[in-house]
């Protein structure tokens, strides 16, 4: 995620005639901007009192802002806004340097608010990296079989104290367990950088439904973590019909801009709906742009409600416009005085100074209740006034074809949250269900729906009775358990044509995704087939490939060969001196053969060969049997060397006389002469070719 | 001649150490799959899919093991797996009578409403034959086009150059198939919804809004991937009575799919 960091600092006065503005800095907020929302935190410098004289003399001042006392000196020379600048600017560098140039490690913590919960209320998991959070994936959290996971929501902070960073992210899930007794949540895991990170596993007490603890008002563990609105949002109409509570105006000594929040009841069931309202003061002629950060709080579902509402109201004859943001939420513990966080406020105001600043509404208590005792067998939590349908895709149908059922629950409450458990119904194979919800701002309340669709699929002919389903929750008007049940339906079955249904569950989200099959799969393979290499195509197997060079250079090869013998054909000589080397290195390899034979005669014979072959082949030399004098003379007419010439000459005539007059050569002239006879043509191939 | 007599010696037992360490492999894989086959045949489709699956995890590919592992997972109602599975049969296997009835037979019944496999470029190609084996038709074409044409550039005689052209118009015709399914391979993968359910994002994160829902065993195309994310499209309506027909792009958690 690529984040942008910018200093909004308050109270900060450049123009006051200190050139170390830094003394005059109070507070900062560092605004984390990311692609869909944006963070601002408090950042705390430590204030320095010192005047300018104090300031060059304290090290541990200079040490901060990296400058020399003397440097800082220098810079009276400066006028005090570029002088405000430069410290300014050596600040934000230091900071963003200690927050991106040394990678911390990381930490993996996991909790829970509370490991004591009855089973029909919810719980909070926090799962927290802290370090150096760039580009670190989201943990992945273990089987979570025994709770439903409610909503997730995600949150990033970062602190500045005393120019030490400390970022971190933190995941909160809410979860409602399943089941009753001691669940375990194990650890939560984080692989990274090629290291797996792991929480401890945490045990929760779950109790059965009615048997709740009073849980007390949460402990600020998590003063940082903003509750991010974790569902859709909630479409409010743009003329707002909706009134709101009557208020004292907010500015006594008439500052510009002022915000406060409102809850519409103070005191609540246990997921009943509670709509808190942010009022945003600021002068109607004035142009604010503003984004706010949901309340921080720990024990409520919090969902926005868009657009906000705008409206004009007139104080002391200056007129005002108001922004009205409201937020749905909806309390998951019980418990007293439980808070409603701050909602922030960051604003800018669109004037030539385009001065920003950030406002804190005050956080609210709500006393949150739990649900009466005697709550009936299959109530699931649901908190408001429902109204309930249910109905059938079709009348009738053959055997084994699958009907929808649609369950439809509107009203206001968790509708988010609600829950249908459908039980077995006889003569009739259920499966999954699918859940779909929208919501709505009716002016006062969020109201929706919540659709239920089960594909069922009629096991007998006949007329099959669905029977009435009931859906029970808590009437917050009245106080008390009401039980709703649907309609009975009925579908009349007609037999089926074809065979049964094979194993197998239809496709969830389909409307009627099963149908009817004419047959079963086949039966499986009794024999092992041959283990294929398909899973690594033969196109990148390098042997293969290597093979099919082979025609190319083949048919490469012929060609040349055909050339050469072209040219053979046509020019004999000049092959012949082309080849005159090798021929030589050929026939000199016989000699050398037999000379490890110790056959004399033949050696030199094979060595007066190899010469004068080599002498005609390379100077292209017509007719064969040339004698020594013939050499010598076609050479000299070559301009060859005399001691060249010589010592040919003496290496062919001691050949002739060893041929002829055998044992006046031993083997060391036979060495002797073999290394003459490479010199000789080593040289002519070189220098006189 | 000792040196020889040597060498003959380690190269009869490398060769007999090869052989055995083969046989006793496919003797264990062998055994393994008949066991799997056997817990089949009794019901105990978790004992039978254990045993499939040791095999895979081996390194053990065929078409056989990937059809009864289909038939395991379908019988235990996973039907995300099972299409899977008969989708990695189908793809070594195109021809396979069984694979391709009991493919088509869990695809019209789950994934009626998801445009399954004409999703995929070259379809008509792959049920056919397989890019390995259109590699090695290649090959053998260009080997024998090769040998004509030598034969011809020696012996210029007509025969060989009326060869030539028909060796070379087939020449062209199957690298050409061959290029566009190495391309389709190489840039298309496909995955199949094996969770009860996929969510489809409008981006990679639990934040972003749901636009759809997947079910499981759709077919989808894996566009890119993202940290624990990845980017499908679907062709096709989801639902019966869906009326839009087209294309639907999002996101889902990369665990909801399995790459085929």
């Amino acid at each position: 995620m690529r984040m942008e960091k910018l200093f909004s600092l308050n109270h900060f006065a450049p123009g006051s005639g200190n050139m170390y503005g830094l003394s005059q800095l109070d507070s900062a907020h560092l605004i984390i901007r990311s692609s869909d929302q944006e963070i601002t935190t408090p950042v705390k410098v430590h204030k320095h009192e010192s005047s300018k004289e104090q300031l060059t003399e304290r090290s541990g001042c200079q040490r901060n802002y990296g400058l020399k006392g003397r440097e800082i000196i220098r810079m009276k020379g400066l006028p005090v806004y570029l002088r405000s600048a430069v410290i300014f600017f050596v600040l934000f560098i230091l900071i963003a340097v200690r927050s991106t140039a040394w990678p911390q490690d990381i930490e993996l913590s996991a909790e829970v608010d509370r490991s004591s919960v009855s089973l029909n209320e919810q719980l909070l998991l926090y799962v927290t990296v802290r370090g150096d959070i760039n580009n670190v994936p989201e943990p992945v959290l273990p089987d979570l079989s025994d709770f439903s996971i409610l909503s997730r929501s995600q949150s990033q902070n970062i602190e500045i104290i005393n120019f030490q960073t400390t970022a971190s992210i933190s995941y909160q899930y809410i979860l409602q367990p399943r089941k009753s007794g001691a669940l375990v949540i194990a650890p939560v895991t984080l692989d990274y950088d090629g290291r797996t990170y792991k929480t401890a596993p945490i045990t929760v007490v779950v109790s059965k439904s009615g048997g709740g603890f009073a849980i007390p008002a949460p402990t600020p563990s998590h003063p940082h973590i903003p509750s991010l609105p974790s569902f859709p949002s909630i479409q409010a109409p743009t003329n707002f019909p909706g009134s709101f509570p009557n208020v004292s105006f907010p500015f006594n000594d008439s500052p510009n801009i002022s915000a406060f929040a409102t809850v519409d009841k103070k005191t609540a069931y246990v997921n009943e709906q509670i709509i808190l309202t942010v009022h945003f003061y600021y002068p109607a002629a004035a142009s604010v742009e503003r984004r706010f950060l949901p309340p921080v709080n720990k024990g409520f579902l919090t969902e926005e409600i868009t657009p906000s509402q705008k409206r004009t109201v007139t104080h002391q004859g200056r007129r005002y416009a108001v922004e009205d943001i409201m937020f749905a939420m909806y309390p998951i513990q019980s418990g007293t005085s439980l808070t409603i966080g701050e909602v922030t406020i960051n604003y800018q105001v669109r004037d030539f100074f385009h001065t920003q600043d950030t406002i804190k509404t005050e956080p609210l208590s709500i006393d949150v209740l739990k649900l009466p005792e005697g709550a009936p067998s299959g109530f699931s939590q649901a908190v408001g006034t429902f109204q309930l349908e249910a109905s059938l895709d079709k009348t009738e149908t053959p055997m084994d074809e699958p009907v929808t059922l649609t369950v439809k629950v509107t009203g206001e409450g968790n509708i988010s949250t609600l829950e249908f458990p459908l039980q077995n119904i006889e003569g009739f194979k259920k499966f999954d269900t699918t859940e779909t919800h929208s919501l709505a701002w009716d002016g006062s309340k969020v109201v929706g729906e919540k659709i239920f669709k089960t594909v069922l699929v009629p096991q007998k002919t006949g007329t099959i009775s669905l029977p009435e389903l009931p859906f029970i929750y808590f009437d917050t008007s009245g106080k008390e358990y009401r039980t709703l049940t649907t309609k009975s339906l009925s579908l009349a079955v007609s037999p089926s044509s074809q065979k049964g249904v094979t194993a197998g569950k239809p496709s969830q989200g389909a409307a009627e995704p099963l149908a009817s099959q004419k047959s079963d799969i086949h039966y499986i393979k009794t024999e092992l087939s041959d283990r294929i290499g398909e899973e690594s195509p033969l196109y990148r197997n390098t042997w293969f490939l290597g093979i099919q060079i082979i025609p190319l250079l083949v048919l490469i090869g012929m060609t040349v060969n055909i050339k050469r013998q072209e040219l053979l054909r046509r020019d004999p000589l000049g092959a012949r001196k082309s080849k005159a080397y090798s021929t030589f290195r050929k026939n000199l390899d016989m000699a050398r053969h037999e000379l490890s034979r110790k056959k004399i005669s033949e050696f030199y014979g094979a060595l007066q060969k190899s010469l004068i072959d080599y002498v005609r082949d390379h100077y292209q030399m017509e007719g064969s049997g040339l004698t020594i004098q013939q050499i010598r003379e076609a050479l000299e007419d070559r301009k060859l060397p005399a001691d060249l010439l010589d010592s040919l000459e003496a290496v062919l005539k001691a050949s002739e006389q060893a041929r002829f007059l055998p044992g006046t050569m031993d083997a060391k002239d036979c060495q002797e002469h073999l290394r003459k006879s490479s010199e000789l043509v080593t040289r002519m191939e070189k220098k006189f070719s | 001649m000792k040196k020889y007599i040597a060498a003959g010696a380690l190269l009869f037992l490398l060769i007999t150490g090869y052989v055995t360490i083969c046989s006793a492999s496919g003797e264990s894989a062998s055994s393994l799959f008949h066991n799997g086959n056997e817990a089949y045949k009794s019901g105990n489709y978790a004992k039978a899919r254990e045993c499939y699956e040791k095999l895979l995890h081996d390194g053990f590919v065929s078409p056989s093991l990937y059809y009864n592992l289909g038939n395991t997972c379908f019988r235990e109602n996973r039907i995300g797996y099972a299409l899977l599975y008969f989708e990695k049969a189908h793809r070594i296997a195109p021809r396979d009578r069984d694979i391709t009835f009991n493919l088509n037979l869990v695809r019209e019944t789950f994934a009626r409403y998801s445009l399954y496999a004409s999703d995929e470029h070259l379809s008509w190609f792959k049920n056919i034959i397989t890019v390995n084996e259109c590699t090695v038709l290649c090959s053998l074409l260009y080997f024998i086009f090769m040998v004509l044409l030598i034969s011809y550039l020696f012996f210029k005689q007509e025969r060989f150059f009326w060869a030539l052209c028909t060796t070379g118009f087939f020449l062209i015709f199957f690298s050409s198939v061959l290029a566009m399914a190495v391309y389709d391979r190489e840039t298309f993968h496909y995955g199949i919804v094996v969770s009860p359910s996929a969510e489809l994002r409008s981006g990679p994160s639990y934040r972003d809004n749901v636009t759809s829902i997947l079910p499981e065993g759709c077919k989808v195309r894996i566009m890119r991937k993202e940290g624990e994310w990845v980017e499908v499209s679907v062709k096709g309506k989801l639902s019966k009575d869906d009326p839009s027909y087209g294309k639907i792009e999002g996101w889902i958690p990369e665990k909801d799919q399995s790459t085929i």
